[in-house]
């Protein structure tokens, strides 16, 4: 089922942004993000004859560019930890986008707020692919279990196992903030 | 005060919003009577509520250029990826002239310095060798690479979960081990003696992780961290990534 360029041209551009987003979220960072979005759209180009369905299909053919991406980043992830802890410090409060648009009137809350964030996009660097991949899938796109098993092609259980995982080691390494603001 | 053990997982999961049916009428009656889980239940809820996605905007530019270097890399599958970054096509067509007769005459520049610097070197000959050398080198240290994080996944799995999704570990140590080999053959016996020895010493380790008869394993898996321990392989290769790093830098 060869596709125009022209038509594929507005799937590219109906799915490139909540695609960016997930890559980012995957990656860590712009950089890696664009490369991976990039290089997902042109394997889907050649491999639009697995896409089991029709290009009109919003949902699914996100579904199927989501499986695309996560494989991607799983096979070509590198155990760069200098890398990642320096692209997970992008929520710094010095450059914190949330907090440059805010009300100049909460600002101690906010520099706390971005102080944490900081901390927490840090401690993402201890995960390892899959338990971030996992995390990402379940907690900051709120796919259920299934799909998330589906999506990286593994039982539920070791979903459940990686996000376990995933939550005890972002506990243990942000245990210095518990006392003062999770507990 | 430490909460229960045997609710840990389940404290997570409820945390995540994943618990259902039975496993969550167990634990909330489990937490009516046990303050120690609630409170753990209570510290991993705000945790995770504290975690969320960076959702900051590229600039609006971004866009048009993404879709049109994805539009020429699908349409024009033969141009290398550097092209597309050093010559978007969203850019005026002046500018990407001027860019590619700068990125040739830096080209010509930069061959002319080398061969007045290596006024010996004219033959082609040379090049084939030098290039089989390169792609091998360049091979072995992606097995490095790939291989470290496999021996890593596997030496910092918990010993009493036995080794998760064991099967998808071995086919890719099979895969390593079958390269590690093959790379072993191309390197230089002389100059690349080290590297030698250190595929050497990871085929061995990686084909006992492709040999581990069942994910309970447990012994097998210990034997296999003893010898990574013993073999110092992870060490190794984290001193030869630092070599190759320092070989690339620039000398002051």
């Amino acid at each position: 089922m060869p596709v125009s360029p022209s038509i594929f041209r507005n799937v590219v551009e109906a799915h490139q942004r909540g695609l960016y987003y997930l890559c980012r979220d995957l990656t860590g960072n712009h950089h890696d993000a664009q490369d991976l979005a990039q290089d997902v759209f042109v394997k889907a180009y050649h491999a639009i004859d697995s896409l089991n369905g029709s290009l009109d299909e919003g949902g699914l053919v996100f579904a199927w560019l989501r499986r695309i991406a996560i494989n991607t980043f799983l096979n070509s992830r590198r155990a760069k930890k200098h890398t990642m802890t320096q692209v997970f410090s992008s929520g710094h409060p010095d450059t914190d986008h949330e907090n440059s648009h805010a009300d100049p009137s909460g600002a101690h809350e906010r520099a706390e707020r971005a102080n944490v964030n900081h901390h927490v996009h840090r401690a993402m660097t201890v995960l390892s692919a899959r338990e971030r991949t996992a995390f990402t899938l379940r907690h900051f796109h709120g796919l259920p279990i299934d799909e998330t098993a589906a999506s990286m092609d593994v039982a539920s259980g070791t979903i459940k196992s990686l996000l376990h995982r995933a939550t005890k080691k972002l506990q243990h390494e942000l245990d210095f903030l518990r006392e003062e603001r999770f507990a | 005060m430490t909460h229960c053990t045997s609710f840990d997982e389940h404290i997570s999961e409820h945390a995540l919003g994943t618990l259902s049916g039975a496993d969550a009428e167990n634990l909330e009656s489990h937490l009516a009577g046990c303050p120690a889980c609630r409170a753990e239940l209570k510290a991993r809820t705000a945790l995770l509520s504290h975690v969320h996605p960076d959702r900051s905007e590229p600039e609006e530019a971004f866009w048009d250029s993404f879709t049109d270097t994805v539009m020429a890399k699908v349409e024009r599958p033969d141009r290398p990826a550097f092209l597309h970054t050093l010559f978007p096509a969203s850019q005026p067509w002046i500018i990407r002239v001027a860019a590619a007769v700068l990125l040739i005459a830096t080209g010509i520049a930069i061959g002319r310095a080398g061969l007045q610097q290596n006024p010996g070197y004219t033959s082609s000959e040379e090049e084939p060798v030098l290039n089989v050398s390169t792609a091998a080198l360049s091979g072995t240290f992606e097995v490095l690479e790939r291989s470290r994080t496999l021996l890593l996944d596997l030496v910092n799995t918990d010993s009493a979960e036995g080794a998760p999704n064991l099967e998808q570990r071995q086919r890719v140590a099979e895969e390593l081990a079958t390269r590690s080999a093959e790379l072993y053959e191309q390197l230089s016996p002389g100059e690349q003696a080290r590297l030698r020895a250190l595929l050497q010493d990871l085929e061995l380790i990686l084909l006992q992780i492709a040999h581990i008869e069942s994910g309970t394993d447990i012994p097998g898996i210990e034997m296999i961290r003893d010898g990574v321990d013993r073999s110092a392989v992870l060490f190794k290769i984290e001193l030869e990534s630092l070599g190759r790093v320092t070989d690339a830098a620039p000398s002051p």
